[in-house]
């Protein structure tokens, strides 16, 4: 019974390689949708808080900690969600959201400059330099905002658990390398992890509604 | 024929994955033993090269092509042994040499600071805070030494096919997941991919035979063809291009040697 992140780089397959394990294993595939659970849950407009944990945090934000509040909401949603366990989630900072919980398989997708330029074009239709400007805008922004939330760069690569490169590899062998990680005993929501779960989960609600 | 290199903090227990991992595919594991190869195919005693592969680059050496030509013996030593094959590879920067082959399962064995000091005072039987602080040096060093030689942060993760972090895993968790992956087509070699660590391996015996009367000598191969840029003195064009072409003629495989001699500039 395992709990999978997925963190990905824009445009670098990481979405394909979440869906394609999600359907494989019978998983549900949760990604933006936490958000609306959010917005529901504690009566959010979504559009605020798609913002807060989409966008680069403004000038504004970073002085009022504005932004803090609306990501206690998504993970005090997240956190609800995952606790029905079987689950992959490659929406945000996954990683970070998840991350006092011990057993969650936290795995990033990364694709060579390159390649991704190539899928940008491909996509988007734009010229590689238009392409290589739009991937440096977004990993900006997401590096941004992963600092100002976590001091952690998702760059990083100790905050994951596995790290796998498309390229050779495919999107189907990098499924597969996970879907045989998940059996390993380290992942395995264990009944003491279920508790700390529902702690975490609780207090995250706490803290959300107050 | 695959090819696996295994890129290793020290005190992280990549050599304990890259040993259980050769012996349960029955492979070949190498590390230090290609500087003793280098050593007796160049005749240069092993501590140079040695050095050169693992510690930074002085000031002075910055100045001076020292490290370089012995980095080039160790490179064409490596390239050479891993021309036959289904091996492992794990230590100091050859990944680097191997990146070059197209079909090589590149990968990077991760630790906690903390537990990579837990088992450097197990193992050398010194306090934690001295294990850190050694434990930072020695990172340090690594990392100017790459990127002096190469350009390149060993951090980077683009530079590996997989990372695998023993904070979560096992060491036989590391093993089964590198074990299982090396199966895959994209890490099995082509006539052609095998063409071209031929061709690298080549470029690199030449280099090595080049390097110390011609340190900035560049070196491609194709299918026994070699194509050796050197630089020099206008005015010693027709020597040095004979004794470049000598040298590298008396590399085996070199079938035919192209010089193409670049003239220095000097002030007069």
């Amino acid at each position: 019974m395992p709990i999978i992140t997925i963190s990905r780089g824009s445009y670098s397959r990481g979405r394909d390689v979440a869906e394609k394990l999600a359907q494989q294993l019978g998983y549900e595939c949760i990604s933006r949708e936490i958000i609306l659970e959010a917005s529901e849950q504690f009566n959010i407009p979504e559009i605020r808080l798609s913002h807060a944990i989409e966008d680069a945090p403004s000038i504004l934000s970073r002085l009022t900690r504005g932004n803090e509040r609306y990501v206690a909401y998504v993970r005090a949603a997240l956190l609800r969600r995952v606790q029905k366990d079987d689950v992959v989630y490659h929406g945000f900072a996954g990683h970070l959201l998840l991350r006092e919980v011990p057993s969650v398989l936290k795995v990033r997708i990364i694709a060579s400059i390159e390649d991704r330029i190539q899928e940008v074009v491909k996509r988007d239709g734009v010229s590689e330099d238009e392409a290589r400007e739009r991937i440096a805008r977004a990993d900006d922004e997401r590096r941004k905002w992963s600092h100002h939330l976590y001091q952690a760069d998702p760059r990083d690569v100790s905050l994951y658990d596995i790290v796998l490169r498309i390229r050779p590899m495919t999107v189907d062998d990098a499924v597969g390398t996970i879907k045989l990680a998940v059996q390993l005993p380290a992942f395995q929501t264990t009944p003491e992890v279920k508790k700390t779960l529902e702690k975490l989960a609780a207090r995250a609600e706490a803290d959300a509604k107050a | 024929m695959s090819i696996i290199t295994i890129s290793r903090g020290s005190y992280s227990h990549g050599r304990e994955v890259a040993e259980k991992l050769a012996q349960q595919l029955g492979y070949e594991c190498i590390s230090r033993e290609v500087i003793l190869e280098a050593s007796e195919q160049f005749n240069i005693p092993q501590l140079q090269l040695l050095k050169a592969v693992r510690d930074a680059p002085s000031i002075l050496d910055r100045y001076r092509f020292g490290k370089e030509r012995y980095v080039a013996y160790v490179r064409a030593a490596l390239l050479r042994h891993v021309q036959r094959g289904n091996l492992v590879y794990h230590g100091f920067a050859g990944h680097f040499f191997l990146q070059q082959i197209p079909f090589a399962l590149n990968v990077r064995i991760l630790a906690g600071m903390e537990d990579r000091i837990e088992e450097m005072t197990r193992r050398d039987g010194i306090s934690a805070d001295e294990a850190r602080r050694i434990l930072e040096r020695i990172d340090e060093e690594r990392s100017r030494w790459s990127q002096h030689l190469y350009g390149i942060d060993t951090w980077d993760p683009g530079l590996y096919d997989m990372v695998l972090n023993l904070r979560s895993l096992s060491i036989d968790d590391a093993v089964k997941l590198i074990a299982r992956n090396v199966e895959l087509p994209a890490f099995q070699s082509t006539p052609e991919t095998r063409r071209i660590l031929d061709n690298h391996a080549l470029a690199a015996q030449v280099e090595a035979a080049l390097i110390a009367e011609f340190p900035q000598a560049k070196v491609s191969a194709k299918d026994g063809k070699v194509f050796a840029a050197i630089h020099g003195p206008l005015s010693q064009q027709q020597a040095l291009t004979a004794k470049a072409r000598d040298l590298a003629s008396f590399v085996e495989g070199a079938e035919q040697v192209d010089v193409h001699f670049v003239p220095l500039m000097t002030a007069d």
